[in-house]
């Protein structure tokens, strides 16, 4: 009897959860574009990694989750 | 010492544990500078007033305008047109005679920061504009002054509390240069967190409990929901990177 082994390759993606409670899950080229937006678009938002909730400013190898922060920062 | 008058005053929060007539005496030895008498300076220095800070010095150049009102409660209808810092000092006197209250009419800028923050203990960023935040950052840092950061936008609000040399900055957090704009504000926002800004300074002042420190506060007001961002110092920091120290929470 021949047993066939199917190659799955899998594709790591991050979940992205807005803080507006909204969330998806994309690539990770789309989680650095998400990210590099929020940074070049100087309105004070943030990006936390969703484990450890620590601000980030990279999406790292070990990052599964971002939580992003979009709005801008205000005042009295 | 305080007097019979401030101890029946006080009562109710002297006998909190860990804060006592000693905490009280701290309290009114203690000198806030308050940036801003808007939103957040409003909801703060009335409870730091309130609470028996002995002086606070409230900095604003804006004249109170109608459309301030929804926020910024020390401001009331007949005020409209008058100096803010006027308007502030009548109404955190109504509140406790007893605390000196020093207004300002100035705009903040890098060439009286130094002098108007002089001999003050604490700041609270009371502010609308990131550029004057980071003023105030680098002079709290500059002076060994802490400084305790809060910021409003729509229903969302974020504090957090700097220990200079010891905690993340608020360069450490923002790196940005964000522009100067209208904002959306409902005005329960700024009372929240300058209710957390004036608990901040308090617990500091007396020495209690845990500081937000290297943690960012986010508030969202719609869904009722608090949540924390872990922030670390950056040895990079260009305002704090050179002040070294150990990452710390401590009083």
């Amino acid at each position: 009897m021949k047993i066939a082994i199917a190659e799955i390759s899998m594709e790591r993606t991050i979940k992205v959860r807005f803080f507006t409670g909204k969330s998806k899950e994309v690539s990770v080229e789309e989680a650095k574009r998400i990210l590099e937006e929020i940074y070049n678009d100087p309105l004070g938002g943030l990006v936390a990694d969703g484990k450890t909730n620590e601000v980030i400013w990279q999406i790292g190898s070990d990052v599964e989750e971002i939580i992003v922060l979009e709005t801008m920062l205000g005042g009295g | 010492m305080l007097t019979r008058g401030e101890r029946e005053r006080y009562d109710r929060q002297i006998i909190i544990r860990g804060f006592g007539e000693e905490g009280q005496q701290k309290l009114k030895r203690a000198k806030v500078f308050i940036a801003g008498a808007g939103g957040l300076g409003s909801a703060a220095s009335m409870y730091l007033a309130a609470a028996g800070v002995g002086v606070i010095r409230v900095v604003d150049h804006d004249r109170v305008e109608l459309s301030n009102l929804n926020r910024q409660v020390l401001h009331w209808d007949e005020d409209i047109g008058r100096r803010k810092v006027v308007s502030a000092t009548e109404k955190l006197k109504k509140l406790n005679q007893e605390a000196e209250i020093e207004a300002i009419e100035e705009m903040i800028t890098e060439a009286n920061i130094s002098q108007l923050v002089a001999d003050f203990d604490l700041i609270v960023d009371a502010m609308d504009n990131l550029p004057t935040r980071y003023l105030l950052n680098k002079v709290a840092l500059e002076k060994n002054i802490p400084f305790f950061h809060g910021a409003v936008y729509g229903f969302e609000g974020r504090a957090m509390t700097i220990i200079p040399g010891k905690t993340a900055c608020l360069r450490c957090v923002y790196r940005g240069a964000i522009p100067e704009e209208k904002f959306p504000v409902i005005g329960v926002t700024p009372a929240v967190i300058g209710c957390i800004q004036a608990t901040e300074v308090i617990k500091y002042i007396v020495g209690t409990g845990q500081l937000l420190t290297n943690r960012l506060l986010i508030y969202d007001g719609l869904n009722i929901k608090f949540t924390e961002f872990r922030v670390k110092k950056d040895p990079n920091c260009e305002h704090c990177g050179n002040l070294g120290g150990k990452e710390t929470s401590e009083h």
